[in-house]
């Protein structure tokens, strides 16, 4: 065994109790702000916007969402999830489905949430077992084999007509339905995050095999984060099947739809409340100012954030504003 | 006869046609607090902790006692630490260990961190990454992660490697502390000085097989023990 002749570090000086008074204070404040957020956009519909403004902020409310969806199981867990824009697929399927079976949208909510959930126990029991890269294997088989099975199922689905809501919900009412979906996820990351649960889940994202010497429970608490991760992007789906008001399985099951919430969940913050909603909002504004300059431009964008995140920002944006506060608080 | 802490019966395991272990039997009782684990690199000693803390299943045999009560499906009773210290380095300290306090309440978690912290002399950085500490004290973290759930058995491999000889005397001190509020200890250490001064019952392993249990002295004074391990160590 090499031995490494290395003197105990210089000790800081412990943080007083008005350090860590103020800590709580700030971790406080930051619900508070949060809070204050959701209210405010939730009640944005009643500001007499134009059409256009609420459809901009539908589309951030809609990324949050299911960034902070995805953020829950792989932002905590550190398992790649490749299925959840196939999850938000799957609940618009649901949503509609049931609404032109003659029921509300909350019940059109409670469908898309629920095919999510079962399609992740489906997923997750037989790869959350294993460890390392067969979770991710599985969720991509899951959306390829999921938009081949829409495809087929003709009678139910449309086949690749897709389908079509039969009655239109308000933007206002959407707008609320969806800010609220991910302002729900948001609290429950900020919460989840200052919990013991959440440190538990995070264990398994730093190292599973010393968590599980610790008395984790791995593979129930990776299929539980699974499962909630997708009770959230199926309710966000069938929300987003009355915005575009037709899904068609092509654009419904795209690579794209799963890779946007893992990139602005990774660049913003991964297990970060503030994260995901920071870079929804980026990538939705970015997405309609560059609209006219061409229409994909807002990818190019992306990735370029991506750029100089994995080689300026390894923790997100958020973990780069925090090191950069805590130099500014350690300065002489 | 006490009873068995952990009762090992002819265990094996083996990789791909390599047996790392050859039908080891060894029992930990609460007769002794500090138990040793020595023997050469490659005879099987950090393979035998991982069968009895469950990361490995033994090919054969059977890994019993006390300390590997279940709760929930996981080990309740029985705490680890790696050769290569494995904390949790984007979590603080103190989050190192409250992940480990599952079956606590949170304010009996947070006393019983405060005072893990306080006893490894960790309280000054409770709030750093753990990522950020010397080897020295991500052992200690690794330690006291390991002590949260309050174990009956702590499996410690290679725990003073590597580290400063003071801190080494410090983590004997904390150990000895431990070991009088009822904790039982399995050791791995190369370190013959720091393991012979603190164990009372000593296991040599060698090529997969217990080949010699003793005291310090008797292991010392064992002939197949300086065959295979002390007389080759330094020669």
């Amino acid at each position: 065994m090499t031995q490494v002749s290395e003197a105990p570090k210089q000790m800081p000086r412990p943080p007083s109790i008005r350090a860590r008074a103020s800590r709580r204070q700030r971790h406080g404040a930051g619900a508070v702000v949060l809070l204050a957020l959701i209210v405010v956009a939730i009640t944005m519909p009643m500001w007499g916007l134009d059409s256009y403004t609420l459809s901009v902020a539908y589309t951030i409310a809609f990324y949050a969402a299911v960034a902070q969806a995805w953020n829950l199981m792989s932002g905590f867990t550190g398992y790649i999830s490749f299925a959840h824009g196939a999850l938000v697929g799957l609940g618009s399927y649901a949503g509609i489905l049931t609404m032109n079976a003659g029921n509300g949208l909350v019940a059109a909510i409670a469908a898309g949430a629920g095919t999510a959930l079962v399609a992740s126990l489906i997923i997750g029991l037989p790869s959350l077992r294993l460890r390392g890269i067969a979770f991710a294997f599985a969720t991509i088989f899951f959306q390829a084999a999921l938009l081949l099975a829409v495809q087929k199922a003709g009678p139910i689905t449309g086949g690749a007509q897709g389908l079509s809501a039969r009655d239109l919900i308000p933007m206002e009412e959407l707008l609320t339905v969806m800010v609220a979906i991910a302002g729900g996820a948001t609290l429950l990351v900020y919460g989840l995050r200052r919990s013991r649960l959440g440190l538990r889940l995070l264990s398994i994202r730093e190292d599973e095999t010393a968590a599980r010497t610790i008395g984790i429970g791995t593979v129930r608490l990776k299929l539980s984060a699974f499962a909630v991760s997708a009770i959230f992007a199926g309710a966000a789906g069938a929300v987003h099947a009355f915005y575009l008001s037709t899904i068609l399985p092509e654009n419904t099951f795209t690579l794209q739809g799963s890779l946007e919430p893992l990139v602005l969940t990774l660049i913003g913050g991964a297990a970060t409340a503030i994260g995901p909603v920071l870079m929804a909002a980026i990538y939705g504004i970015s997405q309609e100012a560059l609209q006219e300059l061409g229409s994909e431009l807002h990818l190019a964008l992306l990735g370029l954030i991506l750029v100089l995140a994995v080689l300026f920002a390894k923790n997100g944006l958020t973990g780069l504003a925090a090191n950069v506060l805590r130099r500014w608080r350690q300065r002489p | 006869m006490s009873t068995p802490l952990l009762d090992v019966r002819d265990v094996s395991v083996q990789f791909d046609g390599v047996r790392a272990l050859n039908d080891v039997t060894l029992t930990i009782t609460d007769d002794h607090h500090f138990w040793g684990l020595i023997g050469p690199n490659g005879s099987g000693k950090t393979t035998l902790f991982n069968a009895i803390s469950g990361l490995y299943k033994p090919t054969s045999g059977t890994i019993t006692g006390s300390a590997l009560r279940q709760r929930r499906g996981t080990l309740d009773k029985l705490g680890r630490t790696f050769q290569h210290p494995r904390v949790f380095g984007r979590l603080t300290v103190l989050e190192n260990l409250l992940a480990a306090s599952a079956a606590m309440n949170a304010n009996a978690a947070k006393l019983r961190a405060d005072e893990l912290l306080e006893l490894l002399s960790l309280t000054t950085v409770a709030d750093r990454f753990a990522e950020e500490l010397s080897i020295g004290q991500q052992k200690l973290v690794e330690l006291g992660r390991a002590l949260m759930r309050d174990p009956e058995l702590v499996l410690l491999d290679e725990v003073a490697a590597g580290i400063h000889p003071r801190l080494r005397t410090e983590i004997a001190q904390y150990l000895r502390t431990l070991a009088d509020r009822g904790t039982h200890f399995l050791i791995i250490e190369h370190d013959m000085r720091f393991l012979m001064r603190l164990c009372t019952r000593i296991f040599c392993l060698a090529h997969g097989s217990v080949i010699a249990e003793g005291t310090p002295d008797e292991i010392r004074a064992d002939h197949r023990v300086v065959a295979e391990y002390l007389g080759r160590r330094h020669g």
